[in-house]
């Protein structure tokens, strides 16, 4: 690969994929096509869609807006970022999202606790 | 011999203990132990019942070889007490399915057609059947999913875990009855086309046709979609079953005889001892029914 920016990033997507293999989502593959319609870079996890990003400088507010067009064009719920943390472990990369975003996968999470809360005066 | 096995979470642990497995909501893919098996393809499904069935879906069709190969009896497949582990409620499907259910797939196949141009299914159909997007949107209907099932309710989950080229499947007289979904993700090596789930008691047709036209023509039969758009990338009329173990079901086979019996038929099953045991049947069935077969006879490998 000639580009060694483009390299960078695809070895920081086969790190996202094989993370997310090693921690029992089997599924998850990158999602390398040369169509116009952006799905993010990785696939296999229902409902997300994925922007890996390892760059030496990041722009949240890029990563986010990508992140949620991709979820956009993929039709599903929730586009997050990851961001790879410099000198440091996959697993310890960020994941960025929109609050939003968090807040709607939160209802999910914790939609019975939330049905407690008492209603606002 | 005492029974090894007398419930269903005890057939799980053997399966599992046996090597590969994948583990569904109601049973088990396995690899079969009668034929070389690249990938699980040995469809293991306990009922509420307690009976247990068997299905290859590389064809095999010597049931009493394939429990022998497992290492059971069929004592050990038969009663067993539902105590855990996924269980098959599906009830038997014998209609297909009608204008309700159709009316929702045919929105699926208008989103999905939408989609289509330019799209990761677009580039792999241009790649790989040599069909462009004009023809193969307005002709043949392909559609573009991806990964998000489009809201469309009849598909397993596992279905929407991968963006998917969306082959809808058109019966003899043209209307959309089915469908097949390819994953388009180069990565990927396994449950590569998913089709629809049934509603209770209704299925989906398990057969596709794509019609050239043209007078004296030949009629390839493939056990795939992927065979099928080959012959239709280059003009040749096409009929596919959803896998070859379908030469063995009633009903596909009588939606076959029931739309071939005026045409000549090519048998294209796959140069393997499935696709063998698919142009087989087949051949058997068709010509019993007074349709002309032939068979495409591979060039061989060496």
């Amino acid at each position: 690969m000639a580009n060694p920016s483009r390299a960078k990033g695809t070895a920081y997507e086969v790190l996202c994929r094989d993370y997310f293999q090693g921690r029992g989502w089997s599924d998850c593959q990158r999602l390398a096509t040369r169509a116009a319609l952006d799905l993010g870079d990785l696939t296999g996890i229902p409902r997300f869609a994925f922007e890996c990003r390892d760059r030496q400088k990041q722009s949240l507010a890029l990563n986010v807006d990508d992140a949620e067009e991709r979820a956009r064009n993929k039709r599903v719920d929730f586009g997050v970022s990851l961001m790879k943390r410099p000198r440091r472990p996959v697993g310890d990369s960020y994941v960025l999202m929109s609050l939003d975003t968090f807040t709607r996968i939160l209802d999910e999470l914790l939609a019975e606790q939330k049905q407690l809360q008492p209603p606002p005066p | 011999m005492a029974r090894r096995i007398t419930t269903t979470s005890e057939l799980g642990v053997f399966l599992t203990d046996r090597g590969e497995v994948e583990v569904e909501k109601d049973g088990y893919a396995v690899v079969c132990p009668t034929h070389p098996d690249g990938k699980p393809s040995l469809w293991v499904s306990p009922k509420a019942s307690g009976k247990v069935v068997l299905h290859c879906r590389g064809g095999c069709m010597d049931k009493d070889a394939i429990v022998a190969g497992l290492g059971l009896t069929w004592a050990d497949l038969s009663d067993l007490v539902v105590d855990g582990g996924p269980v098959s409620t599906k009830a038997a499907a014998t209609e297909l399915v009608g204008e309700d259910y159709l009316a929702q797939s045919d929105a699926y196949f208008a989103e999905a057609r939408a989609l289509y141009v330019d799209s990761p299914a677009d580039h792999y159909v241009r790649d790989r059947f040599k069909i462009q997007p004009d023809e193969a949107v307005g002709v043949h209907g392909l559609g573009f999913d991806p990964g998000s099932g489009l809201g469309f309710g009849w598909v397993h989950g596992r279905y929407k875990l991968h963006p998917r080229l969306v082959v809808p499947f058109r019966n003899f007289d043209g209307r959309t009855v089915g469908f097949q979904g390819r994953t388009v993700v180069y990565e990927d090596t396994t449950n590569r086309w998913i089709g629809p789930t049934n509603p209770p008691g209704y299925f989906w047709s398990t057969v596709g046709v794509w019609d050239c036209g043209g007078d004296d023509q030949y009629w390839v039969l493939t056990e795939g979609p992927s065979d099928a758009l080959t012959a239709v990338g280059v003009g040749v009329s096409a009929v596919c079953c959803r896998g070859a173990s379908l030469a063995q079901n009633a009903q596909t086979v009588a939606l076959l005889i029931a739309g071939l019996s005026d045409k000549r038929v090519v048998l294209a099953g796959d140069a393997d001892r499935g696709g063998e045991a698919f142009n087989s049947e087949l051949g058997i069935a068709l010509s019993e029914a007074g349709v002309q077969t032939h068979q495409l006879v591979y060039p061989s490998a060496a």
